[in-house]
C-alpha cells in the first residue's frame, strides 16, 4: 500500500511541475463554461418549463463540472503509459515488484487529482462571484454535500479502471491517436460532457442511465447540483459502486490475459 | 505546383501507411463531431426556437461553422508540428530551399484524418439545408459558399498566427 501511495504522491509533485499550462488551462475552461451558461440561459427564457432540471441547478452542474473537469476526464495526459507501451519501455514496468494495473490505477488517478487541486480554486472562486443568475449554488444541506464528496471520489475510481481497460487495449493497436479520439468522445457524450444527462430524451436515457458510463462524472454533478437527491443519490453511489467492482474485475481479468504474452521489439516477455 | 501536389500525395501516403490507425482516427473524429450534433439535436427536441432562431438556423449555423474549421484543420492542422520544425532544425533547412517557405511547411503536414469530420459536417449540412426554411437564391448560395471559405481561411490564418507566436517562445 505505501508503495501505491508513494507513486502517487511522486506522480502530484511531477504534475504540479507546469504551473502556466494549467493557468492557460483554467482561463481557457472559463470561458468555455461562461459561454456555455450563457448559451444555456438563452434556452431557457425559449422553454421554461419543458427541461428536466431548473435553471439553477444547471447552473451549478456546469460550474461543478469545470471546476473537476480533469478529475472526470477519461482521456487526459498520460502520455508516459501511452510511450511505454508503444516505445517498449513497458519491459521495464514488468521486471519491477509492483503490480501494474495498481499502479498505473494510482499514476493515473494521480495526474487527474494533482491538476484539480490547481484548477478547481480559481473557477470555484470566480463561479461564487459573477452575479446571481449565473452564479453557481451552494448545495441543499450538508448531507447532501457529503453524498456528492463521496460520489466525486467514485467516479474518479470509475474513470480510472476504464482508462485503465484504454491501456490494455492499446496493448494490441499500439497507436494510441484514433483509440483515444474514440474514447473521449464516447465518454465525454455518455458521461454528460456535451449536454447533462436529464436533458437526453427519455427513451435514449433509459439505456444511457444504465451504462458505466452514467457513474463517471453524471452522478456527483447531478448530485451536487440538487437534480438527485436522499435515496435516489445513495441508489446512485450504489450504482457507481458497482460499475467500479466490474469495471476492476475486468480490467484485473484482461491484464493478466495481456501480459502472458508481451513482444517487445521482437523478444518475448 | 506540381512539386506542391507531390508534397500532398506523399503525404497521404505516408499517413495511409497505419492503416488502421488512419481509420481509427477517422472515425473518431467523425464520432466526435456527431455527440456535438445530437447534443444540440436533443436540446432542440425540447425546444423549437431560441430567440426567433428555429433548430433549422441554428443547425445551418452550427454546420457551416463545423465545415470551416474541418477544412482549415486540415489544412493548417499540420502547423502544429511547426514548434517541432523550430525545435530539431527542420525549419533551416526548409528555409534555404528556393520554394515558399509556407508551403514547405504546410504541404507535408496535412492532416488527412480530419476528413472524418469534413465527412460529417458535409452530411450535417445537406439535412440542414432543406430544413432551415430558407428559399434559396443565387445569391443565398453565393453567401453559403463564401461564408464556408471564408471561415476555413479564418481558421488557417488563426492556425498559422498561432504558429508566429512560436518564434517568440
Amino acid at each position: 500500500m505505501k508503495m501505491y501511495i508513494s507513486v502517487f504522491r511522486i506522480r502530484f509533485i511531477n504534475s504540479l511541475q507546469y504551473r502556466a499550462v494549467m493557468l492557460g488551462a483554467i482561463m481557457k475552461g472559463f470561458a468555455w463554461e461562461f459561454m456555455e451558461v450563457l448559451a444555456f440561459s438563452a434556452l431557457y427564457r425559449a422553454g421554461q418549463t419543458t427541461f428536466p432540471m431548473e435553471f439553477s441547478q444547471t447552473v451549478s452542474y456546469i460550474w461543478m463540472q469545470q471546476t473537476l473537469m480533469v478529475l472526470f476526464l477519461v482521456v487526459f495526459s498520460d502520455g508516459e503509459i501511452y510511450t511505454s507501451i508503444a516505445s517498449g519501455s513497458i519491459a521495464y514496468e514488468l521486471v519491477r515488484p509492483m503490480d501494474l494495473y495498481g499502479r498505473w490505477f494510482c499514476q493515473s488517478a494521480a495526474n487527474r487529482v494533482a491538476f484539480t487541486m490547481l484548477n478547481c480554486f480559481p473557477v470555484l472562486l470566480l463561479a461564487f462571484i459573477i452575479p446571481e443568475p449565473y452564479r453557481m449554488s451552494l448545495p441543499l444541506n450538508m448531507g447532501q454535500l457529503l453524498l456528492f464528496l463521496l460520489s466525486a471520489v467514485l467516479a474518479l475510481c470509475v474513470v480510472a479502471a476504464f482508462a485503465m481497460l484504454m491501456f490494455i487495449l492499446l496493448f494490441y493497436t499500439l497507436s494510441h491517436r484514433g483509440v483515444r479520439i474514440i474514447v473521449t468522445a464516447l465518454t465525454t457524450f455518455l458521461s454528460g460532457g456535451v449536454i447533462p444527462l436529464p436533458f437526453f430524451p427519455a427513451p435514449v436515457l433509459a439505456v444511457v442511465k444504465l451504462l458505466p458510463f452514467a457513474a463517471m462524472q453524471n452522478m456527483p454533478l447531478l448530485i451536487y447540483s440538487g437534480n438527485i437527491v436522499g435515496v435516489d443519490a445513495l441508489k446512485g453511489i450504489a450504482f457507481q459502486l458497482f460499475w467500479l467492482a466490474a469495471l476492476f474485475f475486468i480490467g484485473q481479468l484482461t491484464i493478466r490475459f495481456t501480459l502472458k504474452k508481451v513482444i517487445v521489439q521482437g523478444g518475448i516477455i | 505546383m506540381k512539386l506542391y501536389l507531390n508534397f500532398i500525395a506523399l503525404n497521404l501516403k505516408s499517413q495511409m501507411q497505419f492503416r488502421v490507425s488512419f481509420l481509427l482516427t477517422i472515425l473518431g473524429q467523425f464520432i466526435t463531431a456527431f455527440t456535438t450534433f445530437f447534443g444540440l439535436y436533443f436540446i432542440f427536441s425540447r425546444v423549437n426556437a431560441v430567440d426567433d432562431f428555429t433548430y433549422g438556423q441554428v443547425l445551418l449555423c452550427f454546420t457551416v461553422v463545423m465545415t470551416a474549421f474541418s477544412l482549415g484543420e486540415m489544412f493548417g492542422g499540420g502547423l502544429a508540428v511547426f514548434p517541432r520544425m523550430l525545435g530539431n532544425g527542420e525549419f533551416d533547412r526548409a528555409l534555404v530551399r528556393p520554394r515558399n517557405i509556407i508551403m514547405q511547411v504546410l504541404m507535408p503536414n496535412m492532416d488527412f484524418t480530419r476528413l472524418g469530420l469534413l465527412v460529417q459536417a458535409v452530411i450535417v449540412l445537406f439535412y440542414a439545408i432543406p430544413i432551415s426554411g430558407i428559399v434559396w437564391t443565387w445569391e443565398k448560395i453565393l453567401t453559403l459558399c463564401l461564408m464556408i471559405l471564408c471561415g476555413s481561411a479564418i481558421f488557417l490564418d488563426y492556425f498559422s498566427f498561432m504558429q508566429r507566436v512560436h518564434f517568440l517562445q
